[in-house]
């Protein structure tokens, strides 16, 4: 599907255009008869523009400037009764796309003209497609598996990493929550600020608020010295809110405000402190139904919505679990300097078929266990000890 | 002195081989089309003559510039060319009652081409 806008105040010139584009079932045309109209639609993003030379008002060049510098990769067709070869240069060298002389072949020269523009047009969103499809494994060589689930996990992260939107990484525990906050950040032009990891499920709730907005000497009975928050830590970086839905209520709405704000102060401070931070938000809670349950700030969990990320648990991931298993092994090994261990066919076949409550965390202590335990450098399903909780 | 671009013909003046080949059996646009230019042209024709009388040169050559195409599109070929000639002579600004007998052979050629489009839109495609 292409987009085209023609920009001609010839009612009957624009009418023959509408009509003979109009047999291309591909196109949505869009005619306005000055440069203004035109503009003030271009947020609908056209593909191809075609502009008449002479139009009243704001003349064809200037809007074709116009276009370009809105977005240079929209194609522009001036159409002119011009002839002078220095006209037909100056839209060249300005970057039109294609110069039709208003003759009396016109209204074909713009048809084959805008049919051969929107092939481009076609090959170049196929290529930004494909680019958006290959997902390069060397920058995420810490995120192991070739699973659809987990491709379309990489995919999702590409798509976010280099711009400064929020994002909420949802899951079970153990799926990897934390790797993919790190992809994220280190792949991210903050890559060389900080990176800081905030568990809120492992601080005490009276140091919760202290831990994210430090303090200043002084502030309460057992702030003896002056202490910087993660929060003003993270600044030009990132912070890694883990287990938010483990938050106190009364200090959601403290996020809440750092967030809408991008402002602390330490307390006992009355200094406001402009912090410039990404966050990346994770849970392994059904935020939704925390939020029904009151336990959760709606307005803060709409907030965290900015962009989501769901981590697929492990029984999901199919022969993820294989290459996850022998990638945790071989590191295994080489730690600990072990011979090389395989695993065997029987072993494979439990694994692949176990539910894996605890995910990759539970497969890596499984693994490693193993080795420890069996012979012959064989892991059989033996060696495989599973404990329930 | 008359200038003798059309001849006396029993055939049409009109040619709507162009048109019907755009319409691409859209009778709707085909006799929208028509409508247009006959709703249009007459409207240029009548100001090229008020701006010739005011001797508003730029205007006139404005308006022959933009009607001349729109006489190819229903084959009437030999007014492109006197348009054409108008919009020479309205750019020098130096006209000796050339133009004058320009547009009287451009009215007196549509008033039967009009006649003749009038019964297309009648007619239709088919």
């Amino acid at each position: 599907m292409a987009r085209i806008f023609l920009v001609e105040d010839d009612i009957m010139v624009a009418t023959l255009m509408k009509q003979s584009l109009s047999k291309n079932d591909k196109f949505e045309i869009h005619h306005f008869t000055n440069a203004e109209d035109c503009i003030a639609n271009l947020h609908l993003r056209p593909d191809i523009v075609t502009v008449d030379y002479n139009l009243p008002g704001m003349d064809g060049l200037t809007l074709m400037d116009k276009i370009k510098s809105f977005d240079q990769n929209i194609m522009v067709v001036i159409c002119s009764g011009q002839e002078s070869v220095e006209v037909v240069i100056s839209c060249y060298r300005k970057g039109a796309q294609d110069y039709i002389l208003k003759s009396e072949n016109m209204i074909a020269d713009i048809e084959r003209s805008v049919n051969n523009l929107a092939m481009n047009v076609t090959l170049r969103k196929e290529v930004e497609l494909l680019k958006d499809q290959i997902i390069d494994r060397n920058k995420y060589s810490n995120i192991i598996g070739n699973s659809n689930a987990i491709l379309r996990t990489l995919r999702l992260i590409q798509k976010v990493e280099k711009n400064n939107m929020m994002v909420l990484i949802t899951g079970q525990s153990g799926t990897g929550k934390e790797l993919v906050a790190k992809a994220l950040h280190y792949n991210s032009d903050r890559a060389r600020k900080p990176f800081v990891i905030v568990n809120m499920g492992a601080i005490p709730n009276e140091l919760v608020e202290s831990e994210l907005f430090g303090h200043e000497k002084g502030a309460f009975t057992d702030a003896r010295e002056k202490r910087i928050g993660k929060f003003e830590e993270s600044h030009e970086g990132t912070i890694f809110l883990d287990e938010i839905g483990e938050m106190d209520m009364s200090l959601q709405s403290k996020l809440l405000r750092v967030l809408q704000e991008k402002e602390i102060s330490r307390i006992g401070s009355n200094k406001i402190m402009k912090l410039n931070f990404r966050l990346i938000a994770a849970t392994n809670k059904n935020l939704h139904q925390e939020v029904k349950d009151g336990r959760f700030r709606e307005d803060l969990f709409y907030r965290l919505q900015g962009f989501l990320i769901h981590l697929p648990p492990l029984k999901e991931r199919g022969d993820d679990i294989l290459l996850l298993a022998r990638h945790f092994l071989n590191d295994f090994a080489m730690q600990n300097r072990l011979a090389e261990h395989v695993i065997s066919k029987e072993a494979c076949k439990f694994m692949l078929e176990y539910s894996w409550p605890g995910n990759v965390r539970e497969l890596k202590a499984i693994i490693e266990r193993a080795a420890l335990m069996s012979e012959n450098h064989t892991i059989t399903l033996d060696d495989l000890t599973f404990v329930t909780a | 002195m008359q200038l003798n671009i059309i001849n006396m013909q029993t055939t049409n003046y009109t040619n709507l081989d162009f048109l019907r080949e755009i319409s691409d059996g859209n009778d709707v646009f085909y006799k929208e089309f028509l409508s247009l230019f006959l709703t249009s042209a007459p409207k240029s024709i009548s100001e090229m003559e008020q701006c010739y009388t005011a001797r508003d040169w730029e205007h006139l050559r404005m308006l022959a510039h933009k009607i001349k195409p729109s006489f190819n599109y229903v084959g009437l070929k030999e007014l492109n060319h006197c348009a054409a000639k108008i919009e020479e002579i309205a750019t020098k600004k130096i006209d000796s009652g050339e133009i004058q007998m320009l547009l009287d052979n451009i009215k007196s050629v549509c008033a039967v081409a009009f006649k003749e489009l009038e019964e297309e839109i009648k007619n239709g495609l088919a």
